[in-house]
């Protein structure tokens, strides 16, 4: 996972909807990794959630005129890489209509794909060294001593490092649990 | 309580989907930023700004239409009308690969439009790319994947009045950039 991104102000949406090149560089950077992630989530496969990523941004800059700046960006870029991760599901499905291809993916619902983009969001906003410890924890399934071994660090410095972590998730993810 | 229980059941099943931790291939944003910098369907306000300049190209562009069209009436030159439809077909014996290619003047050349049926999209890894020749020399007219839609708008800087072999080949992304020999879809832009 890249590094921690910064914050999308409102001046960066502004020159987004007017079709700005930094603009959606900026844009992509913000919302990359969780729009890569919700498509992965759908897709199953890496190579159609980088197509269905780029054809989210694209879909998204070229109706970027219609996005109503008062309202969140994340939640209306979401609804867009959700649909063309389904939309590209089911073409493939179409094309390729053979039943190995209904194992490779599967739609997991607006909301588990919804917690799927903020729980992304919400990592991308850990430091580093906090984010690694979450990730040797819930996706490789290792113990404090364990992550502390594999890191070369002090068992003491990881239990710190994965309380503050979840406290930051916690917090971060906190909406979700009105959902 | 422990680290983990600060957590919902929800979040904590997804910080298990390895989907969450998989980072975008970093070619995805040089592709979208390409994309957009080549993307000819925008619609916004900096269309709109620019509206006056598009009027007073519109304006050249049906004069000059008037006279290609006298000028191609009488025969005098060998350039496809605007909105003709070539056919286009697939390569290999038995192929399902059929279409049409639209030909039109542009500012700054010519835009060719393949509607296809039957060209799968690219495989992850490859995309597609057509091509013009006089017979002699080779014009690329732009790269797509096909992977969403039967219907693709490609770019000629070259007369098609004398490139007028139209092809498509199936491009590796580690190829180089000569056409590839794997041709999937050729045709010719000339009234049989």
């Amino acid at each position: 996972m890249s590094g921690r991104i910064g914050v999308v102000d409102r001046a960066t949406l502004d020159q987004f909807r007017s079709g700005d090149a930094t603009a959606v560089k900026a844009v992509y950077q913000e919302f990359g990794g969780p729009v890569f992630a919700v498509a992965y989530n759908i897709l199953r496969d890496r190579d159609l959630a980088a197509d269905a990523s780029q054809q989210t941004f694209l879909k998204a800059w070229r109706a970027a005129s219609d996005y109503d700046p008062e309202r969140s960006f994340g939640p209306w870029i979401y609804s867009i890489a959700r649909r063309t991760a389904i939309d590209l599901y089911r073409k493939r499905r179409r094309l390729h209509a053979s039943a190995d291809v209904d194992g490779q993916t599967h739609d997991p619902g607006i909301e588990a794909a919804w917690e799927v983009f903020e729980v992304r969001a919400a990592l991308e906003k850990l430091p580093d060294a906090e984010r690694v410890v979450v990730h040797l924890s819930h996706l490789e399934g290792l113990s404090h001593v364990e992550i502390a071994r594999h890191l070369g660090i002090p068992v003491g410095t990881v239990k710190s490092r994965s309380h503050r972590a979840h406290q930051r998730l916690a917090t971060l993810l906190d909406h979700l649990n009105d959902s | 309580m422990s680290d983990s229980e600060r957590l919902s059941d929800r979040v904590e099943a997804a910080l298990a989907d390895e989907a969450v931790w998989a980072d975008p291939p970093s070619e995805v944003e040089s592709m979208l930023l390409a994309s957009i910098v080549t993307d000819g369907t925008r619609t916004d306000e900096r269309l709109s700004k620019a509206l006056w300049r598009w009027r007073l190209a519109t304006g050249i562009a049906a004069l000059l239409a008037v006279v290609v069209g006298i000028v191609y009436t009488v025969g005098l030159v060998d350039e496809p009308a605007e909105g003709m439809l070539f056919p286009i077909n697939g390569v290999e014996a038995g192929s399902e690969i059929s279409g049409t290619a639209t030909v039109g003047p542009a500012e700054a050349g010519w835009w060719i439009r393949l509607n296809v049926t039957g060209l799968p999209p690219a495989p992850g890894g490859s995309y597609y790319q057509g091509w013009v020749s006089d017979g002699e020399h080779i014009v690329s007219i732009g790269t797509f994947h096909m992977r969403d839609g039967d219907s693709v708008v490609l770019w000629s800087g070259v007369a098609i009045s004398d490139y007028k072999d139209l092809s498509v080949t199936l491009q590796s992304v580690e190829g180089g950039a000569d056409p590839s020999s794997s041709v999937v879809v050729e045709g010719r832009l000339e009234s049989g």
